[in-house]
């Protein structure tokens, strides 16, 4: 399924897509002064529109920007995909991310191949923009920045044993996360399949997704990984949309709209920033606010149905993920079931239990009352 | 040396200069048309741009004569300092050059001779592709940064060769 991008639309992974646009195609970043952009003044060649310098380093494409002018056309079509081309553009953009931020390739590997994405997708025109897979092309693949018609820009590297060795151009040093093309490969590049319809590629898109936020859990990634996604284009509510499903899960903090989306039987809660009282809301269909949630439990809150921002504890697909101090544990309903810090052994809350509970620890909840 | 708009009808093996800040990478005319320099090629898909800005020029420097060769190419290899023992190798441009015999001299007197870095200097390199037309025992060495004395005083001793007619220049 192609897509179309209008004036003033999000244009999604310049990195990836910017060679779908006019010569003379302007973007600019969504927060950045009206009149800031850059110009594709040449193929795989952007230039910022103020100072006329080269767009040469990754993290000025890898935002979320704006079609801003598409030289006097009012709207442009990124042409349609594979699922598999997807899952390597977002290979590639979480790569060249981690390069930009300092995180370790490692686990960003260990996502990728999580969501499908074992291998960079290596095609004769095709874009890379991380060094990770760059560093590990075949030896005499030879790879270019910028075009032929702009030589002053222009830099070819050529894959040597160890790494991209500079051959031609005025950067011998490739910048962190910057965007090069394949000019040539000595192997058979990686087969195109078939372009996908768009619920698949949402499908896709939203399994990256519930992945990349486990593993920004486990690492303790920083927002990179949301400013990421955006640039890609991939947001929530556009998943929501295409598919029908949240991709949002346990320990995401959602409005109401976000919750009216997750599925029936979530478990979510809610506390004042300061104070101990708090709330548990159930999302159940039966219920006509905007976040279809009940709200089953609370103390010292204000005994309303819903909560701007309600953080979800378990979803039918997911276990619960909750931590109390001990003196607000006491105040929830008999039937809980906790375990002590540093023990795996699951209590019932009860009158026995509660004489058990330190009120300054905190105690992992395990399942909310049956 | 003249800008060149085509490459076609280049003999393979020609030198072609790519202008860039002032200063010209000497490259070798390949086969496939793309161009070569210290084992590394370049694409003739590359060069379109650079033909069209004037940025490659002809790089024919044979010699009519030992002056006119230092005239044409204004980019030789010279021993432009001798510190008591040391002989230091650098490029000239423009004017400012010696006579083959004069450094030829210089340099038998050397015993050590200090060059910086052989690859980074084009003009060292040049000179070592026209030995290594003229010596084929010199080509397995040209991509090595020369390290010791003797392989030095032999490349010295090689342009002296072919300076003097001894060694026929094959382009």
């Amino acid at each position: 399924m192609s897509m179309t991008v209008r004036l003033g639309d999000q244009f999604p992974d310049a990195v990836h897509n910017g060679e779908t646009l006019p010569l003379g195609s302007i973007i600019r970043p969504v927060y950045a002064d009206r009149g800031d952009g850059f110009e594709r003044q040449a193929p795989n060649t952007w230039v910022n529109i103020h100072n006329r310098s080269v767009v040469a380093a990754g993290h000025q494409l890898s935002r979320h920007l704006l079609l801003d002018g598409a030289a006097g056309a009012t709207e442009v079509t990124i042409p349609p995909e594979s699922v598999e081309r997807l899952r390597w553009r977002l290979r590639d953009a979480a790569l060249a991310a981690a390069e930009r931020s300092g995180i370790g390739f490692p686990a960003v590997l260990s996502m990728a191949a999580t969501f499908d994405a074992p291998e960079p997708m290596l095609t004769v025109g095709g874009v890379v923009s991380n060094g990770y897979d760059l560093d590990h092309l075949p030896v005499g693949t030879v790879v270019y920045s910028g075009h032929p018609s702009e030589p002053r820009w222009l830099n070819v590297w050529t894959k040597g044993e160890n790494y991209l060795e500079h051959t031609f151009g005025p950067s011998p040093a490739r910048t962190a996360g910057e965007p090069v093309t394949i000019f040539s490969l000595p192997v058979e590049p990686t087969p195109e399949p078939p372009p996908a319809d768009g619920l698949a590629l949402a499908k896709a898109a939203m399994r990256a997704w519930r992945v990349g936020r486990t593993y920004q859990r486990r690492y303790r990634w920083c927002s990179v990984f949301q400013d990421t996604l955006d640039s890609l284009g991939i947001t929530d509510k556009g998943l929501m949309r295409l598919t029908g499903e949240s991709p949002h899960g346990v320990g995401d903090i959602l409005d109401r709209e976000q919750v009216g989306l997750l599925p029936e039987g979530t478990l979510l809660w809610w506390r004042w920033r300061r104070g101990g009282g708090l709330a548990v809301y159930l999302r159940t269909d039966e219920a006509r606010n905007k976040s279809r949630t009940r709200r089953v439990f609370g103390f010292d809150d204000n005994g309303e149905q819903s909560h701007d921002r309600m953080e979800v504890l378990q979803t039918p697909d997911e276990e619960m993920v909750w931590a109390l101090p001990g003196h607000q544990l006491l105040r929830l309903p008999d039937g809980v079931w906790f375990c002590r810090p540093g023990d795996s052994e699951v209590l019932i809350l009860g009158s026995d239990t509660r004489a058990q509970v330190a009120t300054y620890l905190f105690y992992s909840i395990k399942r909310w009352v049956s | 040396m003249s800008a060149l708009t085509s490459l076609d009808g280049l003999a393979v093996g020609a030198d072609v200069g790519i202008i860039r800040d002032d200063k010209t990478e000497h490259w070798v005319l390949a086969e496939d048309g793309g161009l070569t320099r210290n084992g590394k090629v370049l694409d003739r898909w590359f060069l379109s741009g650079l033909l069209a800005n004037g940025q490659i020029v002809d790089g024919n420097f044979a010699p009519a004569s030992e002056g006119d060769w230092f005239q044409r190419t204004r980019r030789l290899l010279l021993v432009v300092e001798v510190k008591g023992t040391v002989a230091t190798v650098a490029t000239f441009t423009g004017s400012q050059f010696i006579k083959f015999d004069e450094w030829a001299d210089l340099a038998e007197n050397a015993t050590r001779v200090s060059a910086p870095s052989w690859s980074d200097s084009d003009g060292v390199l040049l000179a070592m592709t026209r030995l290594a037309w003229a010596s084929d025992q010199l080509n397995s060495q040209l991509s090595q940064q020369v390290r010791n004395l003797n392989r030095v005083r032999n490349y010295l001793s090689l342009i002296k060769q072919y300076a003097d007619g001894a060694a026929e220049l094959v382009v």
